[in-house]
């Protein structure tokens, strides 16, 4: 009993501290840090890098990243990126923050890990940890206890401060009501920069004191953020007491499914034999979202008004776009371009890089669902990966009869159909208790979902295979053989732009209608009488058909269905970061999104040189955008050393450069983690930024010479 | 070109001693399904058992031949460790007509062979949870691969590596090796990864010449283009194994066993069959679990579970890390083992490691530690970076370049059309890895359990070899 009590209480104290600090950042200002796990990653391989690579004492190490570094670290967060969130709209908020949790990991990589895995488990306390306690018969270590003791002086400190100091007094004024606040005379960035600070303290002595226990993969700290986020909720993202209970709750529920009282006594009983261990050993890491659901639900009922308040956000996402659409051949310049450059795309790009193409276009047809439902629906969604997930182990299952023999054997393409509408009734059920809560509620649901799949369904023996997956073979129908990469490509291309059709007659549809109107405002379309609910229901409908169908046409091109490695649900959250990135409002958006998801990571482990042209590129933007001089010169000078870089990449010397050869496993997700953080500037993504830009400027020049100033006001719209 | 830089990369060691040690060392358990486990048993089918009644019971009576002079030539005849013949394995048939075959004149473009290089390409796990296991041996075949081009060991040419990761993912396992055949056209590859069955198929149409570590998957028993390092494990593992790891422990002392593992399938596989060895050798399996995941390293319910089982003897199937953290979790809670077997893992550094003392490990060459040293040791010791250890990771990684570098050999340095390297190179009959282990017989071991290895244990803070250092042989088991 003890052993599990003891690990119990570790674990929820890890969690603890981390919570707190999540969830005071969210009450001073509204935005909830999806990336506080990223940032207590970050803090760790940093100590990390500190301690073992630089030889600093560990405790000196320790003190100087937790008490020094990390609320630096939060003042320079909140100064870039947080304040200026306070007033964005929900969507943006969200989308920032997870922009950060994946840009984070991937830049701490580059900054402290480099390209091998840290494997040891050096902390603060000695190395390996001392056995320094017994409580009744069971070793406390000494990292266990250092969590035990920090759990307790933060819990008891913060509880100080909130209670008995002008600070907490002002941080408690300014949750209740910042308006109030302000005219009260507190300064509300004051105290919100002051909470940013100690939250990421506390995440960075979670990181810290975790790592040693857990290892400095950021695999590793997976269980902690999904911890935290199911406390958050379980506190209503704002009572501290409840969220230390929810830690406590999630803490000792895994440490005791393993044991014999609850696993042998109660699981084996209660689930089928199939496949028992799997689930069980993933149990644990289902566990808070599981709570997370519960909590959810029960919630709903008891008072769903403290959901929906949010006073400091704006309803819209700016000024609808007052734009023409173009005339003539004009509006199909651009789609056939990219039309006419995928289908020649084969011809100079035989083998591996038409097998990169391919899979760019079947992902593509996932970030379509984003389209419909984030694009149009305006709602977060987190789990499109694992719609896709379900639809290849479907497809899989379908097209092979592998391991659920009950199923019908069909043709592989109608597999990939049928499995994508297997798939539609889950994301029905997804989206139906969570819709009317809010979009933070929704997202947290979301990924509840994704974490949940990858858990216990991808995961399960039938599935998983031991991480070997289920082999699906390529379709033979209509007497043509798509065994080949070519065929299959031709097949995509084909299959890309039917789905592209049917995600832009949705936009024209009533519903599309309806749902632009309810972006623009919930509550005017509710009071026409337009069912908000019905459809954001059709749309969450259609993207899991969406995500599905790419799915399963992803897995039959890989030959491989392996949905826990391949759908996982954190590769759901770069998606996300990806689809915005490009922007989630057209098609030529999802087309990108999927080609560079596919795409980046080989050209940059391919060719080097492509991270200067890129950089080059970035500068060449922050030059002709940004109006200060002194920026102007700062890119002009980091162009220059661009030119200086090619010139080494043409002696073949690039790959020498340390910081260069270390990061390019990790460039590709460090920028679309940045290009969601950007959002918060640019809130449609690049494509349309890009085109507006063009767009505008020929209307610019068209009016100066037609000399009448009148015709250039109206900026276009982009894509339709 | 780009990636040479990374044996700069490789050379600066961050990790702390203690990390370091788990680290490399980790080498896999699940790895370790492979040479233990699939070491295993020859005779399957009925058809066999009348062939194998002789071998097998010397096989499991004898041990390795004395090894005294171990380079090329230990004599199949003198080698206890004779495999049966070729006809008793369904897997090796498709050999029976193989004959030599000389390089053709004019000599036709080879792909990734050019007038000064061959380009071959490297398939590891670099990062993942997974990469404990494999990612160090990469110095090994980096290693070998220097004393080739110094040497001049292939002529004119110089071998250029290109290394790529999988992840331990068998869908990326299976891209990246497009990537190496179709981008970066290389002649051959050198895979050392759990997932080798996600490109498999792909390799195998394509004829592509594949020499490295197995780790329990069985295709490479049964496609032609795979040369395992020393032995492939059987074409059919499930069906086909070896008493060998039970004896062991019964030896080490244990009468009651728990076996751990999980994961993937090695490791999972892995369990299933070593129990029944266990339980061929007369000994009790008191408690299995196949559900450690991947980087846990909290075993409260597994130690708590061992502990009330009674067990004296552990056999684990999981990475290093978790190796040292379950004995020293079991050891905190005060459980007293005879015997511990680790099928990897052996690695100076592990010496260091509290409760380490008395746990043995399964190897697939001679011990390090073998008097006096082989020559292929101190080869390896001479080409080895300063400072990278010499380990078992390490080692498998020379061992496969070197299984790779013989088939450039026997295809002809010259002419080394991919071709003749995968038939030229299945027709040594020999092969001891320049001295590294007792001969071996690439036909008649194709597809087929092996019933030998070697072992060492922690004895007073070193590694000392068991069995006077000779392999350890069990009997053919035939699972239900």
């Amino acid at each position: 009993m003890w052993p599990y009590v003891i690990g119990g209480l570790v674990l929820a104290g890890v969690y603890s501290i981390a919570t707190l600090g999540l969830i005071l950042t969210y009450t001073s200002s509204r935005v909830f840090n999806f990336a506080h796990g990223a940032i207590a990653f970050f803090l760790a391989i940093f100590f990390h890098w500190l301690a073992v690579d630089h030889g600093w004492n560990p405790k000196l190490a320790g003190a100087f990243v937790v008490l020094v570094c990390a609320p630096l670290f939060g003042l320079f967060l909140w100064w870039a990126l947080f304040r200026r969130l306070t007033e964005a709209t929900s969507t943006i908020r969200l989308v920032s923050t997870i922009g950060l949790w994946v840009a984070l990991p991937a830049i701490g990589r580059i900054l402290f890990v480099g390209r091998e895995e840290i494997f040891d488990r050096t902390g603060v306390g000695p190395t390996p940890a001392a056995s320094w306690i017994r409580v009744a018969g069971t070793v406390i270590d000494s990292d266990e206890f250092l969590v035990l003791l920090v759990s307790v002086v933060v819990a008891v400190s913060m509880t100080i401060v909130l209670r008995y100091t002008p600070y907490g007094l002002q941080v408690r004024a300014t949750v209740d009501s910042p308006r109030m606040a302000g005219i009260s005379g507190i300064n509300t960035n004051v105290v919100s920069a002051g909470s940013w600070m100690i939250g990421t303290t506390l995440a960075g002595a979670a990181g810290v004191l975790l790592a040693p226990l857990k290892g400095y993969q950021e695999l590793n700290f997976t269980p902690l953020v999904l911890a935290m986020f199911a406390a958050a909720v379980i506190a209503r993202f704002h009572s501290l007491v409840m969220g230390v209970v929810g830690c406590l709750l999630i803490g000792m529920t895994q440490s005791f499914i393993p044991s014999k009282w609850v696993r042998d006594d109660f699981l084996y009983r209660v689930l089928p034999d199939q496949s028992q261990d799997v689930l069980i050993s993933k149990l644990p890491d289902s566990v808070p979202f599981i709570l997370l659901l519960i909590f959810l639900l029960c919630y709903r009922g008891v008072d769903r008004e403290r959901f929906a308040v949010d006073t400091r956000a704006a309803a819209t996402d700016g000024p609808p776009p007052t734009a023409r659409d173009l005339d003539g051949w004009r509006r199909f310049r651009t789609p056939a371009i990219l039309i006419l450059i995928v289908l020649l795309a084969p011809v100079p790009l035989a083998g591996r890089w038409e097998a990169i193409i391919a899979k760019g276009l079947a992902v593509g047809i996932a970030f379509l669902s984003y389209t419909i439902v984030a694009g149009e629906g305006g709602m977060v969604s987190l789990c499109q990966v694992a719609f896709a997930g379900i639809g290849g182990a479907m497809t899989a299952q379908l097209a092979t009869n592998d391991s659920w023999t009950w199923l019908p054997q069909v043709n592989g393409l109608l597999a990939i159909f049928l499995a994508a509408l297997i798939v539609v009734p889950f994301g029905l059920l997804v989206a139906l208790p969570s819709l009317r809560l809010g979009e933070l509620y929704l997202a947290m649901a979301t990924l509840a979902f994704a974490v949940l799949t990858q858990n216990l369904f991808f995961q399960s023996a039938s599935i998983n295979n031991f991480d070997g997956g289920v082999k699906v073979p390529r379709p033979h129908v209509f007497g043509v053989d798509f065994k080949g990469d070519t065929p299959f490509y031709y097949l995509l291309v084909v299959l890309f732009v039917l789905a592209a059709i049917l995600v832009m007659n949705v936009k024209r549809s009533t519903t599309g209608l309806n749902l632009a109107a309810t972006r623009s405002s919930e509550i005017a379309t509710a009071t026409l009488g337009i069912s908000v609910v019905r459809n954001r229901l059709i749309a969450f409908g259609v993207s899991s058909f969406l995500a599905a169908f790419a799915g399963g046409l992803s897995v039959t091109y890989v030959g491989i269905a392996l949905p826990a490695r391949e759908f996982d649900a954190l590769i759901g959250v770069v998606w996300l970061a990806i689809a915005v990135t490009w922007g989630v409002r057209s098609v030529a958006g999802a087309l990108l999104a999927g080609l560079s998801f596919a795409l980046f990571p080989q050209i940059f482990a391919e060719f080097e040189w492509f991270i200067l042209v890129l950089f080059g590129l970035i500068m060449l933007g922050i030059r002709s955008n940004v109006r200060r001089v002194v920026v102007q010169r700062i890119a002009l000078a980091l162009w220059a050393l661009f030119w200086l870089g090619a010139f080494l990449v043409w002696n073949g010397n690039l790959s020498e450069v340390p910081l260069i050869a270390d990061s390019i496993r990790e460039i590709p997700t460090t920028l679309f983690g940045l290009g969601a953080i950007g959002l918060a500037k640019e809130p449609r993504g690049i494509v349309y930024d890009v085109a507006h830009r063009s767009r505008a400027g020929r209307a610019e020049r068209a009016a100066r010479r037609s000399a009448g100033p009148s015709s250039a006001d109206e900026p276009e719209m982009v894509m339709p | 070109m780009e990636r040479s830089g990374r044996v700069s990369y490789l050379k600066k060691h961050r990790w702390s001693t203690t990390g370091a040690v788990l680290l490399s060392v980790a080498l896999l358990a699940t790895a370790c399904g492979d040479d233990d486990d699939d070491v295993a048993t020859p005779v399957t089918d009925a058809t066999s058992a009348a062939v194998t009644t002789t071998e097998a019971t010397a096989a499991a009576t004898t041990t390795a031949p004395p090894t005294t002079d171990t380079t090329t030539g230990g004599e199949p005849a003198t080698t206890a460790v004779t495999v049966p013949t070729p006809a008793t394995f369904p897997a090796a048939a498709q050999f029976a007509d193989l004959e030599r075959i000389d390089a053709p004149s004019p000599c036709p473009e080879i792909p990734g062979v050019s007038d000064d290089t061959i380009k071959v390409g490297m398939i590891v796990p670099q990062s993942g949870l997974r990469a404990t296991s494999f990612a160090t041996s990469e110095i090994g075949v980096r290693a070998r691969i220097d004393k080739a081009n110094d040497e001049g060991e292939l002529g004119a040419r110089t071998i250029e590596l290109v290394a790529i990761d999988d992840a331990s993912d068998a869908a990326r396992n299976s891209e990246v090796a497009r990537t190496l055949v179709e981008g970066e056209n290389v002649y051959g590859i050198i895979e050392i990864s759990d997932q080798s069955d996600g490109s498999a198929d792909y390799l195998n149409e394509n004829q592509i010449p594949v020499a490295g570590w197995h780790v329990g998957r069985p295709h490479w028993g049964q496609q032609n283009n795979f040369f395992a390092l020393r032995l492939p494990g059987a074409a059919e593992p499930e069906a086909n194994h070896t008493t060998r790891t039970g004896e062991v422990l019964k030896e080490l002392g244990a009468t009651k066993v728990a076996t751990v593992g999980g994961g993937n399938q090695s490791s999972a596989s892995f369990v299933g069959r070593e129990n029944k060895s266990i339980e061929a050798a007369g000994l009790e399996v008191v408690y299995t679990s196949t559900e450690i995941q991947p980087g846990q390293t909290e075993f409260t319910a597994i130690v708590d579970r061992i502990k009330d089982s009674g067990a004296d003897g552990l056999l684990t199937g999981v990475d290093f890390l978790q190796n040292t953290a379950l004995v020293k979790q079991l050891s905190d809670a005060g459980v007293e083992l005879n015997a511990v077997l680790f099928p990897g893992g052996y690695d100076p550094r592990v010496l260091a490691i509290e409760g380490i003392e008395g746990a043995s490990f399964g190897l697939e060459f001679y011990p390090f530690e073998a008097t006096p040293t082989p020559p292929a040791f101190i080869e390896f010791d001479t080409w080895m970076p300063e400072d990278g250890t010499r380990n078992q990771v390490n080692y498998i990684g020379w061992l496969s370049a070197e299984m790779f570098i013989q088939g450039i050999k026997e295809a002809g340095v010259e002419c080394p059309t991919r071709e003749a390297f995968i038939n030229n190179l299945r027709l040594i009959e020999d092969y001891t890895a320049n001295g590294a282990f007792d001969p071996i017989d690439l036909i008649s071991t194709f597809g087929a359990p092996f019933p030998c290895t070697y072992y060492v244990r922690v004895e007073e803070g070193k590694f000392v070899p068991l069995f006077d250092g000779k392999a350890k042989c069990g009997e053919p088991l035939t699972i239900e």
